[in-house]
């Protein structure tokens, strides 16, 4: 190996340490030798410039007492007993309408925050349709989901349809090719007079990449105004919490649902009816489910 | 019996963490990552403005409740989570002061002032970046300890763990990456245009949230 290119090697090596002042003087010397004819290194450098400010910082934290985290845990608690709940609609001090609130979670600024190994998360009511205005634009939340970075153009579209109990054979099980829609085709809505829909509840599923994991858009319609919805994701592992939504009202619904546990991993996508009793596990019916596989997921529970 | 998740909320980062806690309103795990990730931050802050232990537990207590309240207030577009609770908090010690203005032993002025503090600002955000270095590996954690805490240098760091000098100085290249990419996480820059602190707390009016 060149001489030169060994001394890179190993000087690069020793950046770190020259960043944070913990090398010998010679050493030091000799690293800023190197630094006046290599770019790489330099650039390297550059990179953690900052970070010796924000360690030297941390010197000066304290850790909280240990039993003060449960005591915080305590209050929230209590708080959520008294019916407070950080719902804009009860924070009348937060100046922001709950659309407006909500809106700020839009695709893209999630997007960012998918970055990493992001989950499951969020469930961001994108846009409450008015059922009044009449039919359906199917293009138009979509181009909010189309323009994140990375996403792909959706595929297929899956039909939610109404379930029975929660250990009744799925009524619908098919492929992903058998299920699909075509893409934009709105789906046939049951529509009662005086534009509120009627019958049972359903919905439609669109899955897309997304730059972490992958992302589904759900329409969902004749849900019950007020009552609590969550959405799961049954994978070989179990059941995941795509997150809760409450309608407010029997009109049709977007949710976006991001979600990093891998599509070829979720079986089935079921939407549950939830009592109020904050218990995180799946309690209520399944009023909703659609199947992504031809092969039956595990038991819900 | 315990929801299985095959992905915890400390993979979430900050920004989806919030929307998180503003969705599941009753999962209280989430607001323990919340706790995990800024009580540092919070309470090292609180205890060097009150310099008063019961008085700090008190209001680190009120911090987080109201953060948890007010968290659909919380603007990823405005600046990072820690800048956020740092305006939250702020409030906080106004609101307690005035509650509290015969109880509280210092003049008024003299704790507001020390909220203002610069010193304060060092101390909030050492309390975030000390939450960051809880991420790494315990090998790589140990070697920025070490020279931080401890004040040693690459040599003396080696002949202490009894490894290589060289392992020592890689090692702690790759500590100091991996902590750029987890306060980076944390919303902060890398290369910072002006200093890193004022930076942090200052981007998006964070202090601003409340006095709207």
């Amino acid at each position: 190996m060149p001489e030169g290119e060994r001394d890179h090697k190993q000087l690069h090596d020793w950046l770190g340490a020259y960043a944070i002042g913990g090398l010998e003087p010679e050493e030091s010397r000799a690293v800023r030798r190197h630094l006046e004819t290599c770019e790489a290194c330099r650039f390297e450098l550059q990179q953690l410039e900052g970070l010796h400010e924000l360690l030297e910082a941390s010197a000066l934290a304290e850790e909280p007492p240990p039993h003060l985290e449960e005591r915080v845990i305590r209050a929230v608690a209590s708080a959520l007993e008294r019916g407070q709940t950080p719902s804009p609609a009860h924070d009348s001090t937060a100046g922001t309408s709950p659309l407006q609130a909500r809106r700020r979670w839009n695709p893209a600024v999630v997007s960012s925050a998918a970055a990493a190994a992001v989950i499951m998360l969020l469930l961001a009511i994108a846009v409450q349709r008015q059922l009044l205005q009449g039919e359906r634009v199917p293009g138009q939340s979509r181009s909010e989901v189309a323009s994140l970075p990375g996403a792909e153009a959706p595929t297929a579209s899956f039909r939610l349809v109404a379930s029975g109990p929660p250990q009744e054979t799925p009524v619908a099980s098919r492929s992903p090719d058998a299920a699909a829609v075509a893409t934009g085709a709105s789906p046939a809505l049951p529509r009662g007079s005086g534009g509120s829909y009627v019958g049972l509840p359903g919905g439609e599923l669109v899955p897309r990449k997304a730059p972490a994991g992958w992302q589904c858009e759900i329409t969902v319609w004749g849900l019950q105004a007020g009552q609590l919805y969550e959405v799961w994701f049954r994978t070989s592992r179990g059941v995941i919490s795509g997150g809760s939504f409450r309608p407010a009202s029997p009109g049709m619904l977007t949710l976006n649902v991001y979600t990093g546990v891998p599509f070829t991993e979720v079986s089935e996508i079921l939407i549950t009816a939830e009592p109020d009793d904050g218990d995180p596990m799946p309690a209520g019916p399944v009023v909703l489910r659609t199947s992504l596989r031809n092969e039956p997921g595990v038991p819900a529970r | 019996m315990e929801r299985e998740r095959i992905f915890g909320p400390e993979q979430l980062d900050d920004a989806t963490l919030m929307a998180a806690i503003v969705e599941n309103p009753r999962d209280t795990e989430l607001v323990r990552e919340l706790y995990d990730r800024f009580s540092s931050a919070v309470y090292s802050w609180v205890r060097k403005l009150t310099r008063d232990p019961v008085r700090s537990e008190d209001l680190v207590q009120e911090i987080f409740l109201r953060a948890w309240q007010r968290a659909s207030t919380y603007d990823p577009s405005r600046g990072p989570v820690g800048a956020w609770l740092y305006g939250i908090a702020r409030n906080c010690v106004a609101d307690w002061l005035r509650r509290n203005r015969e109880q509280v032993g210092l003049p008024e002025q003299e704790l507001a002032r020390r909220s203002t503090d610069v010193d304060l600002e060092a101390v909030w955000i050492g309390g975030i970046v000390a939450a960051a270095l809880k991420t790494l590996s315990a090998e790589h954690r140990q070697v920025l300890e070490l020279a931080y805490f401890e004040h040693l240098t690459q040599r003396e760091i080696a002949e202490k763990l009894g490894i290589p000098v060289g392992t020592v100085k890689s090692r702690t290249f790759k500590a100091l990456r991996r902590m750029k990419d987890a306060l980076e996480k944390a919303g902060f820059d890398f290369p910072p245009t002006r200093g890193q602190r004022s930076q942090y707390l200052q981007r998006g009016g964070a202090s601003s949230e409340e006095e709207s």
